[in-house]
Protein backbone atom coordinates (compact mmCIF):
# COMPACT_ATOMS: atom_id res chain seq x y z
CA UNK A 1 0.00 0.00 0.00
CA UNK A 2 1.12 3.58 -0.97
CA UNK A 3 1.98 5.72 2.08
CA UNK A 4 -0.34 8.56 1.97
CA UNK A 5 0.76 11.05 5.04
CA UNK A 6 -2.86 12.83 5.63
CA UNK A 7 -3.84 9.03 6.38
CA UNK A 8 -1.27 8.24 8.34
CA UNK A 9 -1.17 11.42 10.53
CA UNK A 10 -4.38 11.08 10.98
CA UNK A 11 -4.20 7.46 12.09
CA UNK A 12 -0.88 8.39 14.08
CA UNK A 13 -3.12 11.17 16.09
CA UNK A 14 -5.61 8.39 17.03
CA UNK A 15 -2.51 6.39 18.63
CA UNK A 16 -1.26 9.55 20.09
CA UNK A 17 -4.01 9.81 22.76
CA UNK A 18 -2.33 7.15 24.83
CA UNK A 19 1.13 8.07 23.89
CA UNK A 20 0.49 11.39 25.10
CA UNK A 21 -0.99 9.92 28.27
CA UNK A 22 2.13 9.03 28.99
CA UNK A 23 1.01 5.16 30.23
CA UNK A 24 1.31 2.56 28.09
CA UNK A 25 -1.01 -0.06 27.64
CA UNK A 26 0.97 -2.72 28.74
CA UNK A 27 0.83 -0.60 32.07
CA UNK A 28 4.32 -0.79 33.39
CA UNK A 29 4.66 2.90 33.61
CA UNK A 30 6.98 3.11 36.89
CA UNK A 31 9.52 5.38 35.00
CA UNK A 32 9.31 7.81 37.11
CA UNK A 33 10.33 6.43 40.29
CA UNK A 34 13.81 6.50 38.40
CA UNK A 35 15.29 9.29 39.88
CA UNK A 36 18.88 9.84 41.33
CA UNK A 37 19.85 12.04 43.56
CA UNK A 38 21.72 15.10 42.14
CA UNK A 39 24.18 15.71 44.58
CA UNK A 40 25.34 12.02 44.37
CA UNK A 41 25.78 12.10 40.62
CA UNK A 42 28.05 15.43 41.34
CA UNK A 43 30.12 13.63 43.71
CA UNK A 44 30.37 10.82 41.23
CA UNK A 45 31.49 13.17 38.49
CA UNK A 46 33.99 14.70 40.69
CA UNK A 47 35.59 10.93 41.06
CA UNK A 48 34.12 9.59 44.17
CA UNK A 49 34.19 6.08 43.39
CA UNK A 50 31.18 5.42 46.74
CA UNK A 51 28.95 7.78 45.12
CA UNK A 52 29.33 5.80 41.94
CA UNK A 53 28.78 2.71 43.82
CA UNK A 54 25.62 3.86 45.15
CA UNK A 55 24.41 5.32 41.76
CA UNK A 56 24.70 1.62 40.32
CA UNK A 57 23.15 0.00 43.42
CA UNK A 58 19.56 2.59 43.05
CA UNK A 59 19.73 2.42 39.37
CA UNK A 60 21.28 -1.55 38.57
CA UNK A 61 17.46 -3.00 39.03
CA UNK A 62 15.72 -0.77 36.22
CA UNK A 63 18.61 -0.97 34.24
CA UNK A 64 19.13 -4.88 34.12
CA UNK A 65 15.12 -5.19 34.06
CA UNK A 66 15.08 -3.00 30.58
CA UNK A 67 18.13 -4.95 29.32
CA UNK A 68 16.41 -8.35 29.81
CA UNK A 69 13.29 -7.49 28.19
CA UNK A 70 15.43 -5.59 25.42
CA UNK A 71 17.98 -8.15 24.62
CA UNK A 72 15.31 -11.16 25.59
CA UNK A 73 18.30 -13.15 26.88
CA UNK A 74 18.21 -13.64 30.97
CA UNK A 75 21.49 -15.43 31.03
CA UNK A 76 23.28 -12.01 29.30
CA UNK A 77 21.88 -9.63 31.34
CA UNK A 78 24.70 -9.19 33.87
CA UNK A 79 27.31 -9.02 30.89
CA UNK A 80 25.32 -6.23 29.10
CA UNK A 81 24.42 -4.44 32.64
CA UNK A 82 28.22 -4.50 32.85
CA UNK A 83 29.06 -2.56 29.72
CA UNK A 84 26.46 -0.38 30.76
CA UNK A 85 27.93 1.00 34.33
CA UNK A 86 31.53 0.71 32.47
CA UNK A 87 30.50 2.95 29.97
CA UNK A 88 28.83 5.51 32.45
CA UNK A 89 32.14 5.60 34.29
CA UNK A 90 34.12 6.27 31.56
CA UNK A 91 31.96 9.47 30.40
CA UNK A 92 30.01 10.40 33.78
CA UNK A 93 32.58 13.49 33.30
CA UNK A 94 30.83 14.76 30.25
CA UNK A 95 27.46 14.93 31.65
CA UNK A 96 26.03 18.39 31.58
CA UNK A 97 23.47 18.40 34.43
CA UNK A 98 22.03 16.12 36.78
CA UNK A 99 18.80 16.81 34.81
CA UNK A 100 20.05 14.92 32.00
CA UNK A 101 21.29 12.06 34.01
CA UNK A 102 18.42 9.18 33.24
CA UNK A 103 17.75 10.04 29.82
CA UNK A 104 21.78 9.66 29.53
CA UNK A 105 21.17 6.31 31.25
CA UNK A 106 18.63 4.84 28.98
CA UNK A 107 20.72 5.70 25.93
CA UNK A 108 23.96 3.94 27.38
CA UNK A 109 21.15 1.11 28.11
CA UNK A 110 19.64 1.14 24.75
CA UNK A 111 23.17 1.86 23.19
CA UNK A 112 24.46 -1.64 24.79
CA UNK A 113 21.54 -3.33 23.84
CA UNK A 114 21.62 -2.70 20.30
CA UNK A 115 25.63 -3.73 19.82
CA UNK A 116 24.50 -7.05 22.34
CA UNK A 117 22.06 -7.89 19.38
CA UNK A 118 24.23 -6.79 16.28
CA UNK A 119 26.92 -9.31 17.84
CA UNK A 120 24.42 -12.05 19.27
CA UNK A 121 23.01 -11.63 15.40
CA UNK A 122 26.61 -12.53 13.91
CA UNK A 123 26.75 -15.00 16.30
CA UNK A 124 23.86 -16.70 15.61
CA UNK A 125 24.89 -16.83 11.92
CA UNK A 126 27.54 -18.63 12.06
CA UNK A 127 25.68 -20.86 14.27
CA UNK A 128 23.37 -21.80 12.30
CA UNK A 129 25.01 -22.70 9.79
CA UNK A 130 27.58 -24.45 11.56
CA UNK A 131 24.60 -27.26 12.41
CA UNK A 132 23.69 -30.60 10.62
CA UNK A 133 19.86 -31.22 10.25
CA UNK A 134 20.11 -33.79 12.88
CA UNK A 135 21.42 -31.22 15.68
CA UNK A 136 19.11 -28.78 14.36
CA UNK A 137 16.14 -31.38 15.80
CA UNK A 138 18.32 -32.77 18.67
CA UNK A 139 18.25 -28.72 20.00
CA UNK A 140 14.40 -28.40 19.06
CA UNK A 141 13.66 -31.52 21.42
CA UNK A 142 15.58 -30.56 24.19
CA UNK A 143 13.80 -27.17 23.91
CA UNK A 144 10.75 -28.66 23.99
CA UNK A 145 11.78 -30.78 27.07
CA UNK A 146 12.47 -28.04 28.56
CA UNK A 147 9.30 -26.26 28.05
CA UNK A 148 7.31 -28.67 29.96
CA UNK A 149 7.93 -26.83 33.17
CA UNK A 150 5.87 -24.23 35.07
CA UNK A 151 7.90 -21.56 33.36
CA UNK A 152 6.97 -22.94 29.85
CA UNK A 153 3.99 -20.30 29.10
CA UNK A 154 6.37 -17.28 29.89
CA UNK A 155 9.08 -18.98 27.88
CA UNK A 156 6.41 -18.99 25.05
CA UNK A 157 5.66 -15.53 25.60
CA UNK A 158 8.77 -14.48 25.45
CA UNK A 159 9.63 -16.32 22.27
CA UNK A 160 6.72 -14.74 20.38
CA UNK A 161 7.27 -11.44 21.24
CA UNK A 162 11.17 -12.06 20.04
CA UNK A 163 9.39 -13.68 16.68
CA UNK A 164 6.91 -10.88 16.64
CA UNK A 165 9.38 -8.30 17.32
CA UNK A 166 11.82 -9.80 14.24
CA UNK A 167 10.38 -8.91 11.91
CA UNK A 168 10.90 -4.87 12.00
CA UNK A 169 14.44 -3.46 12.49
CA UNK A 170 16.22 -3.45 15.50
CA UNK A 171 16.04 0.33 16.10
CA UNK A 172 12.27 0.02 15.89
CA UNK A 173 12.12 -3.46 18.17
CA UNK A 174 13.88 -1.05 20.88
CA UNK A 175 11.88 1.90 20.20
CA UNK A 176 8.72 -0.33 20.59
CA UNK A 177 9.61 -1.98 23.75
CA UNK A 178 10.40 1.15 25.82
CA UNK A 179 6.95 2.51 24.86
CA UNK A 180 4.89 -0.19 25.15
CA UNK A 181 6.94 -2.71 27.54
CA UNK A 182 9.07 0.26 29.31
CA UNK A 183 6.34 2.10 29.84
CA UNK A 184 8.49 5.45 29.07
CA UNK A 185 6.48 8.51 27.34
CA UNK A 186 7.14 9.93 24.04
CA UNK A 187 8.74 12.88 26.46
CA UNK A 188 11.26 10.88 27.88
CA UNK A 189 11.90 9.07 24.70
CA UNK A 190 12.43 12.41 23.08
CA UNK A 191 15.57 13.01 25.30
CA UNK A 192 16.87 9.72 24.42
CA UNK A 193 16.77 9.36 20.41
CA UNK A 194 17.14 13.51 20.54
CA UNK A 195 14.05 13.29 17.60
CA UNK A 196 10.93 15.14 17.41
CA UNK A 197 8.37 13.79 18.74
CA UNK A 198 6.14 13.56 15.81
CA UNK A 199 8.65 11.56 13.88
CA UNK A 200 8.98 8.80 16.63
CA UNK A 201 4.62 8.73 17.01
CA UNK A 202 5.30 8.07 13.13
CA UNK A 203 8.15 5.61 13.62
CA UNK A 204 6.13 3.74 17.04
CA UNK A 205 3.20 4.12 14.49
CA UNK A 206 4.94 1.99 11.25
CA UNK A 207 6.48 -0.49 13.95
CA UNK A 208 3.49 -1.12 15.66
CA UNK A 209 1.11 -1.67 12.41
CA UNK A 210 3.64 -4.46 11.29
CA UNK A 211 3.42 -5.65 14.56
CA UNK A 212 -0.59 -6.06 14.58
CA UNK A 213 -0.57 -7.43 10.97
CA UNK A 214 1.56 -10.45 11.72
CA UNK A 215 -0.19 -11.06 15.44
CA UNK A 216 -2.73 -12.72 14.23
CA UNK A 217 -0.67 -15.29 12.32
CA UNK A 218 1.58 -15.98 15.58
CA UNK A 219 0.12 -17.88 17.60
CA UNK A 220 -0.75 -15.57 20.54
CA UNK A 221 -4.23 -17.15 20.52
CA UNK A 222 -3.19 -20.66 21.54
CA UNK A 223 -0.86 -19.16 24.32
CA UNK A 224 -3.49 -16.66 25.87
CA UNK A 225 -5.72 -19.85 26.36
CA UNK A 226 -3.10 -21.87 28.27
CA UNK A 227 -2.77 -19.19 30.08
CA UNK B 1 -0.44 -23.16 15.49
CA UNK B 2 -4.22 -22.04 16.17
CA UNK B 3 -5.09 -19.08 14.99
CA UNK B 4 -8.17 -17.81 16.51
CA UNK B 5 -7.37 -13.93 17.19
CA UNK B 6 -9.87 -11.41 14.49
CA UNK B 7 -8.00 -10.14 11.63
CA UNK B 8 -10.65 -7.61 10.67
CA UNK B 9 -11.42 -6.01 14.12
CA UNK B 10 -8.47 -3.71 14.39
CA UNK B 11 -9.48 -2.31 17.84
CA UNK B 12 -9.84 -5.79 19.19
CA UNK B 13 -6.11 -6.75 17.65
CA UNK B 14 -4.70 -3.75 19.50
CA UNK B 15 -5.88 -4.62 22.62
CA UNK B 16 -4.03 -8.34 21.83
CA UNK B 17 -1.14 -6.59 21.37
CA UNK B 18 -1.15 -4.78 24.71
CA UNK B 19 -2.29 -7.87 26.02
CA UNK B 20 0.88 -9.36 24.52
CA UNK B 21 3.46 -6.88 25.46
CA UNK B 22 1.74 -6.74 29.17
CA UNK B 23 2.46 -10.20 29.09
CA UNK B 24 5.70 -9.86 27.92
CA UNK B 25 6.43 -7.37 30.74
CA UNK B 26 4.98 -9.81 33.26
CA UNK B 27 7.32 -12.79 31.89
CA UNK B 28 10.56 -10.69 31.96
CA UNK B 29 10.49 -9.00 35.71
CA UNK B 30 13.72 -7.07 36.82
CA UNK B 31 15.98 -9.55 37.37
CA UNK B 32 18.12 -9.84 40.77
CA UNK B 33 22.13 -9.32 39.56
CA UNK B 34 24.42 -12.04 40.58
CA UNK B 35 26.70 -11.51 43.66
CA UNK B 36 29.77 -11.11 41.60
CA UNK B 37 28.17 -8.33 39.72
CA UNK B 38 30.34 -5.56 41.38
CA UNK B 39 32.89 -6.86 41.75
CA UNK B 40 33.32 -7.65 38.52
CA UNK B 41 32.01 -4.35 37.47
CA UNK B 42 34.98 -2.85 39.40
CA UNK B 43 37.46 -5.39 37.96
CA UNK B 44 36.65 -4.37 34.17
CA UNK B 45 36.68 -0.41 35.18
CA UNK B 46 40.24 -0.97 36.97
CA UNK B 47 41.29 -2.67 33.51
CA UNK B 48 39.82 -0.27 31.47
CA UNK B 49 41.12 2.58 33.47
CA UNK B 50 44.74 1.01 33.60
CA UNK B 51 44.28 0.56 29.84
CA UNK B 52 43.78 4.22 29.20
CA UNK B 53 46.65 5.26 32.15
CA UNK B 54 48.85 2.81 30.20
CA UNK B 55 47.89 4.87 26.61
CA UNK B 56 48.50 7.80 27.95
CA UNK B 57 51.82 7.52 29.30
CA UNK B 58 52.75 6.15 26.02
CA UNK B 59 51.54 9.01 24.28
CA UNK B 60 53.40 11.40 26.82
CA UNK B 61 56.34 9.64 26.04
CA UNK B 62 56.15 10.00 22.84
CA UNK B 63 55.22 13.35 22.92
CA UNK B 64 58.72 14.01 24.94
CA UNK B 65 60.75 12.27 22.73
CA UNK B 66 59.14 14.35 19.88
CA UNK B 67 60.19 17.28 21.48
CA UNK B 68 63.55 16.44 22.44
CA UNK B 69 64.23 15.03 18.82
CA UNK B 70 63.29 18.64 17.87
CA UNK B 71 65.50 20.58 19.95
CA UNK B 72 68.86 18.34 19.20
CA UNK B 73 67.53 18.90 15.54
CA UNK B 74 67.45 22.91 16.13
CA UNK B 75 70.66 22.67 18.43
CA UNK B 76 72.08 21.01 15.33
CA UNK B 77 70.85 23.17 12.79
CA UNK B 78 72.20 26.22 14.91
CA UNK B 79 75.59 25.00 15.53
CA UNK B 80 76.78 23.72 11.96
CA UNK B 81 78.93 25.42 9.75
CA UNK B 82 77.04 27.88 7.56
CA UNK B 83 77.44 27.46 3.98
CA UNK B 84 78.39 30.88 2.60
CA UNK B 85 77.21 32.04 -0.80
CA UNK B 86 79.37 32.46 -3.76
CA UNK B 87 79.10 36.44 -3.23
CA UNK B 88 79.85 36.34 0.18
CA UNK B 89 83.56 34.18 -0.88
CA UNK B 90 83.59 36.59 -3.74
CA UNK B 91 83.79 39.07 -1.82
CA UNK B 92 86.10 37.75 0.93
CA UNK B 93 88.57 36.28 -1.57
CA UNK B 94 88.20 38.04 -4.97
CA UNK B 95 91.59 36.68 -6.03
CA UNK B 96 89.79 33.38 -5.98
CA UNK B 97 87.23 34.76 -8.37
CA UNK B 98 90.08 36.11 -10.66
CA UNK B 99 91.57 32.37 -10.72
CA UNK B 100 88.29 31.16 -11.93
CA UNK B 101 87.77 28.73 -9.31
CA UNK B 102 84.56 30.71 -8.64
CA UNK B 103 82.16 30.70 -11.32
CA UNK B 104 81.02 33.59 -12.44
CA UNK B 105 77.30 34.15 -12.54
CA UNK B 106 75.69 33.32 -16.12
CA UNK B 107 73.80 36.65 -17.21
CA UNK B 108 70.11 36.20 -18.67
CA UNK B 109 68.72 38.03 -20.95
CA UNK B 110 65.46 38.10 -21.76
CA UNK B 111 64.25 39.73 -24.65
CA UNK B 112 61.61 42.48 -25.56
CA UNK B 113 58.16 41.37 -25.20
CA UNK B 114 57.65 42.83 -28.67
CA UNK B 115 59.96 39.45 -30.19
CA UNK B 116 57.00 37.18 -28.61
CA UNK B 117 59.16 36.24 -25.70
CA UNK B 118 60.61 33.29 -27.36
CA UNK B 119 64.57 35.21 -27.18
CA UNK B 120 65.89 33.91 -24.52
CA UNK B 121 69.64 33.82 -24.32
Amino acid sequence: MPFVPGTCNLLVSRRANWYRAGESPAGAGHAGERVVDHELIERAKGGDDAAFGQIVSSCKGWVLGTIARLIGRPEDVDDVGQQVFLRLYQSLGQLRSPEVFKPWLYRLTVNASYDYLRRRRRRMETRVADLSEQQMIAADMAEAERRRDDAASKAQVRELVQTLLAGISEEDRILLLLKEVEGLSLRELEAIYHVNENALKVRLFRARQRVLRALPASGWGAVRGKR
Amino acid sequence: MANDLPTDNNSELERELDRLFAAYREAIPDPVSGPDFMPTLWKRIQARTSLAANLRRWAEGFVTAAAAVCLLLAFLAASSVPQSFWVERAVASPDELASGSIPEPRTLEIAAMDNGGTNLR
